[in-house]
């Protein structure tokens, strides 16, 4: 404690104040620690909104079971029960490609049908309704659905305002071997699901209506599945695949973008990898302003000496004011950089930064993972510390007398 | 008086100048006896800081050795002279040295934290010292905020914070106005008595050095007789 007093007391000058050199020091490693700090908060909160938008629509597991009925709901889910070892909550949902059609347009969709209830169970999408509501439910005998909101600024929908879907089927009967079926829907909401080709294309209707349009009245898709701690979905997934296997077939949240999760991973590394370079520069900006504190204190460290002080207690006293410098700068740094992410959250509600096209979602929240927080502090006041080594070991090395000759 | 507490035996110390070697001490004998005091006088590089540096185990010689009370000082390490220079040796510069980032209290109190006495009883005593050198009211200034005079009497009271056996003094006057240069050379023999110090002085004043019970004149880095 008595060696931090001295190093933090040889930092601070008289009146209570960083002095000028060590504060520009912290100013060049804030700058740095601020850079990281922000730029591991944007890409893991990039990979927490991809995340959270998948599994608020898709559910952590989707489990396809070819030739499924509703009738066999109760074995998939015995079958399941023996292989995720935690509880889970599950829903039926039917898959279908078909087309839109409104005034005259055509447009490609997926029309995915579902009971409401079921829905609320394994997704979190109720929230993401900024228009009307999640209700299936018919009006004036026209079956209800909610549609992504990229689709209705397309078609120019709002609620009430009916459209067609109509779905192809192969056909041995009819000579073009196609065959169509029409439904007419009416919008009852519209959704914000997260991600652009779903706002572009999702239309949700109720199992009831989208099995009448089945040739096969009882088949399943499959269902999707809610699981206490998402993070076990890859280990379940491949439980399911390798010991249930055909005719079962699972997808984890992660495989949805499974390209784009490990680009964002790889990204991340290189990005800390980069930034990093500031910080260490930075930290040769300490190292230089203590290699002057230590020749401007050959005096001081004579006397120090000359009462006792050991070579390895000066080390430590020179080092301990590059980790303080290091920490008050990784600790500015995180406020900085705090508020940097602030800015960028609240610049992203104010105007559209982030073409949804490009990067999939429309909005990235920060995240402040422990893990980057311990990483990014850690491995600044490291290398705060390997840098002040070198100073710091000039000083202990000094003999006592050579600081004394002269004032 | 008889008992020999510091003793040099053929103290040669040399420089690296260049491809030159300076020869600045050229085989030093010396006994310095339980509380004596001792001035040692001699012209501007003729060794005496050097040997005085020697002698309070700052410096190596190039050979020789010095005992205290019979033990070889330098066959310890360095750590082992830091922990001996802390609890038996106190030094007076005559640029003081004191830190300038610390109040004269805590420049007192200094020796006492580093040979990790408890705060309150190395403030006690660091406060006692400064009140019996006349400073009571000067120990939270700095040392930039206190007069020549001033400054070297905290300096002399951090060199006896840890009861020193032996005091080194290198030129403490040569510094300061005739006026505090008296003042500071009267209190030097109080304390001496007082505390029972042994006391090595290195001086130009020879006013200062007729006080001394045993006066050695050097030269050229040998003695004189």
């Amino acid at each position: 404690m008595f060696k931090l007093w001295l190093a933090w007391r040889y930092l601070i000058s008289k009146n209570n104040r960083l002095s000028l050199t060590s504060s520009l020091g912290v100013v060049g490693l804030s700058i740095g620690v601020a850079s990281l700090f922000v730029s591991m908060a944007v890409v893991s909160g990039y990979e927490t909104t991809l995340k959270q938008n998948i599994t608020d629509v898709s559910g952590d597991l989707l489990i396809i079971k070819r030739r499924a009925t509703s009738s066999v709901i109760a074995s998939i889910r015995e079958d399941l029960s023996s292989k995720i070892d935690e509880a889970f909550e599950m829903s039926p949902y039917i898959w279908l490609e078909g087309l839109m059609a409104h005034k005259g347009s055509l447009t490609g969709i997926f029309l995915e049908g579902a009971k409401v209830e079921g829905l609320r169970k394994v997704l979190k999408i109720e929230h993401r309704v900024i228009q009307g509501k999640l209700d299936l439910n018919a009006i004036d005998e026209t079956p209800g659905a909610v549609v992504g909101v990229g689709l209705a600024k397309r078609f120019k929908l709002n609620i009430g305002d009916d459209f067609k879907v109509v779905l192809p089927f192969a056909s041995d009967f009819e000579t073009s071997g196609l065959r169509r079926k029409i439904q007419s829907f009416k919008v009852t909401g519209i959704i914000e699901l997260g991600r652009h080709e779903y706002n572009q294309r999702y239309i949700l209707a109720d199992m009831d209506v989208v099995k009448s349009l089945l040739d096969d009245e009882d088949r399943i898709s499959g269902v999707r599945v809610s699981l206490e701690n998402e993070d076990f979905a890859d280990k379940y997934k491949d439980k399911i695949n390798v010991e249930l296997g055909y005719p079962y077939w699972a997808r984890s949240w992660r495989d949805h973008e499974k390209n784009l999760f490990k680009a964002v991973q790889l990204e991340k590394f290189v990005i800390f990898l980069v930034i990093f370079i500031m910080v260490i520069a930075a930290c040769f900006n300490i190292a230089s302003t203590l290699y002057v504190s230590v020749f401007r204190r050959y005096a001081d460290i004579s006397i120090l000496k000359s009462m006792g002080f050991k070579s390895r207690q000066i080390t430590l006293l020179f080092s301990l004011q590059g980790l303080l410098i290091g920490f008050i700068g990784s600790i500015a740094g995180l406020l900085l950089g705090l508020f940097l992410c602030g800015a960028f959250v609240a610049l992203q509600s104010m105007f559209p930064l982030i073409p949804s096209e490009t990067y999939r979602v429309s909005f990235i929240n920060v995240d402040f993972r422990w893990i980057d927080i311990v990483t990014v502090v850690g491995s600044s006041m490291f290398i705060c510390f390997i840098s002040t080594l070198f100073p710091a070991l000039r000083g202990a090395k000094l003999n006592p007398v050579e600081g004394l000759r002269y004032e | 008086m008889n008992n020999v507490i510091l003793e040099a035996r053929k103290l040669v110390k040399n420089y690296k100048q260049g491809a030159d070697t300076l020869n600045i001490l050229k085989g030093i004998d010396l006994q310095i006896f339980q509380g004596e005091d001792v001035c040692i006088v001699g012209a501007s590089g003729a060794g005496k800081s050097t040997l005085l540096h020697l002698l309070g185990a700052l410096d190596r010689p190039t050979s020789g050795s010095v005992l205290f009370k019979g033990k070889n000082l330098f066959q310890q390490n360095d750590d082992q002279l830091s922990e001996f220079r802390n609890k038996n040796m106190g030094f007076v510069f005559q640029f003081h040295h004191l830190l300038s980032e610390f109040s004269a209290l805590e420049n007192v109190m200094m020796p006492a934290r580093i040979s990790s006495e408890p705060i309150a009883k190395a403030k006690e005593k660091a406060l006692t010292l400064l009140d019996q050198l006349g400073l009571s009211h000067r120990s939270h200034h700095f040392p930039s905020e206190m007069s020549g005079g001033e400054q070297q009497r905290v300096a002399i009271a951090r060199a006896l914070m840890n009861n020193p056996e032996v005091l080194f003094a290198d030129e403490p006057t040569g510094n300061l106005d005739s006026k505090n240069s008296k003042a500071i050379q009267n209190l030097f023999f109080e304390l001496k008595d007082q505390y029972g110090l042994t006391m090595v002085t290195v001086t130009h004043d020879q006013g200062f050095a007729q006080s001394f019970t045993r006066v050695l004149r050097m030269e050229d880095g040998q003695w004189v007789n």
